[in-house]
């Protein structure tokens, strides 16, 4: 019942709620699975009965008034029943849903996530434009605070879903669907798009990590840092190769002539825990694999296949493993 | 009696199409060597000094190919290539590409050259900017987007008398 993904591992109210929706759920259809399976053994064992009696069609023709008022008593019962669980569970959704809309709160922080072809965009809002932060693939949450998440795509539809933390909302193109969230045990869940949207449809998760309030506030102004010029040779003569070659066309990093907007921004890539959309650990070994061969890893994903000369692939591997 | 009765036969048929079925997701993209050595061979203009050469025609790996000219369209869109062509190749402060007018060839390659090398007044050089896949995948797109416009002929045919409101879409 415990896991980074689990809907019955709550970390946040409205997982919370969904999970006691769920279990009690799971209870009513529990009784209701013993009830029907303990009527259906009655009735067999009565069908035995009957085929023991000398003339079965003259014991079916029979006129017995007492045992009609108890099987029309039995279906009455049966009824009540399924009516009463029926309004029980509206109620219990009902109170889930309440749970949920009780997040919403007067100055909230916001944070956008936008769903596109195979991977999560995420932007930290703020009043003052130059304090807004745009990252990838992560999203950060501080514990016990109301966040208002502002779920768009930039392609087909895909959902949002963090099982841990609250139920799915699909993100619409051209719409905007907004889900209140709080987290409140921090710790690292995994969210995943739970709406096909392509051939990578599988691999497009995303890492969310539920910091202590202070943590998070000093993440996202470390975050609103732009990026400082590496100080070795080899990451300098990476970044030359960043602006230099199609990369820079696609990705932005913040403090470099790097702002393409087409590909997840890159700006202290090396403190994000996943590559290509929590595909594969953020390691050395795992980035060059990657940029030898993105189709190899996630095939039919829009990054294309650079061609780079082993030294520049090397330096480039070391310059984004040094953006902190 | 034919295999395909039998019920090998008939997994057999039914691995046949599954496996015909995966083919159209894995994308066969030509090694970048062999494009490059392609382009080293082109040029924009039959005139040169001296004697006249015939102009060698390379051929878009890409043509006609449904994946690639969908990835050429999501490009259209991410290079910014509407800000100047307009959506759908209408036009606007660069030449529309919607129509069959070439300022600089209307063939695969010279699309592809139009955008990796530039044109004056205004379109730029990508070379190193997008790699040679991506502009093949770019010219592919752009010869689709005049895919419906009508030829010379089609539109003096269309000078005659038509009726009011009907739109014939200059189709022959």
């Amino acid at each position: 019942m415990t896991g980074w993904q689990s809907a019955l591992d709550p970390a946040g109210v409205g997982g919370s709620a969904v999970a006691a929706l769920w279990w009690a759920m799971l209870a009513m259809a529990t009784l209701v699975l013993v009830a029907v399976l303990a009527a259906l053994g009655w009735s067999l064992a009565r069908h035995l009965r009957i085929t023991a009696v000398a003339d079965p069609i003259a014991f079916a023709a029979r006129t017995d008034p007492a045992a009609d008022q108890q099987a029309t008593r039995w279906v009455g019962v049966a009824v009540i029943a399924t009516t009463a669980i029926l309004l029980v569970t509206f109620a219990l959704s009902l109170g889930t849903s309440r749970a949920a809309a009780r997040l919403a709160v007067d100055g909230a922080a916001e944070i956008e996530v936008t769903g596109v072809q195979w991977w999560w965009e995420v932007r930290y809002l703020d009043s003052l434009p130059a304090r807004i932060v745009r990252t990838a693939n992560e999203l950060h949450l501080p514990a016990g605070r109301s966040i208002r998440l502002r779920l768009r795509s930039r392609d087909v539809i895909h959902s949002f879903w963090a099982p841990n933390l609250h139920g799915k909302m699909d993100l619409i193109p051209g719409h905007d669907n907004y889900l209140w969230i709080k987290a409140e045990r921090p710790g690292t869940y995994r969210a995943q798009c739970a709406e096909f949207c392509g051939v990578q449809h599988t691999k497009m998760a995303m890492a969310v990590i539920v910091h202590a309030p202070e943590e998070y506030d000093a993440w996202l102004a470390a975050q609103r840092e732009p990026v400082r010029s590496p100080a070795d040779s080899v990451a300098l003569a990476g970044l030359r190769t960043f602006e230099a070659q199609p990369c820079a066309t696609c990705h932005s990093i913040r403090g470099t002539m790097a702002y393409g907007q087409a590909g997840p921004d890159l700006t202290h890539f090396a403190r994000r825990r996943t590559i290509a959309a929590g595909e594969r650990p953020n390691t050395p070994a795992e980035l060059t694999a990657w940029l030898l061969n993105p189709q190899g890893i996630k095939p039919g994903n829009h990054m294309p296949k650079v061609p780079l000369a082993a030294d520049e692939l090397n330096a480039l591997v070391a310059y984004l493993s040094g953006l902190r | 009696m034919t295999t395909s009765g039998t019920p090998r036969g008939m997994l057999f048929s039914a691995a046949l199409l599954f496996v015909a079925a995966c083919q159209r997701e894995a994308p066969a993209l030509p090694e970048t060597n062999e494009l490059a050595e392609r382009q080293s061979k082109w040029r924009t203009s039959t005139l040169e000094a001296g004697t006249t050469t015939r102009l060698e025609i390379t051929p878009n790996p890409y043509e006609g190919d449904v994946r690639e000219i969908a990835e050429g369209q999501r490009l259209y869109s991410w290079m910014n290539c509407a800000g100047c062509h307009g959506t759908l190749g209408g036009g606007g402060i660069g030449p529309p590409l919607a129509d069959r007018d070439w300022i600089y060839g209307g063939e695969s390659m010279q699309i592809y050259q139009s955008i990796m090398q530039g044109r004056p007044n205004g379109m730029p050089v990508y070379e190193g900017k997008i790699t040679v896949q991506s502009a093949w995948q770019l010219a592919a797109y752009v010869r689709t987007l005049s895919a419906d416009a009508p030829s010379a002929e089609a539109e003096a045919t269309q000078q005659g008398p038509t009726d009011q409101g009907t739109h014939t879409g200059g189709r022959p």
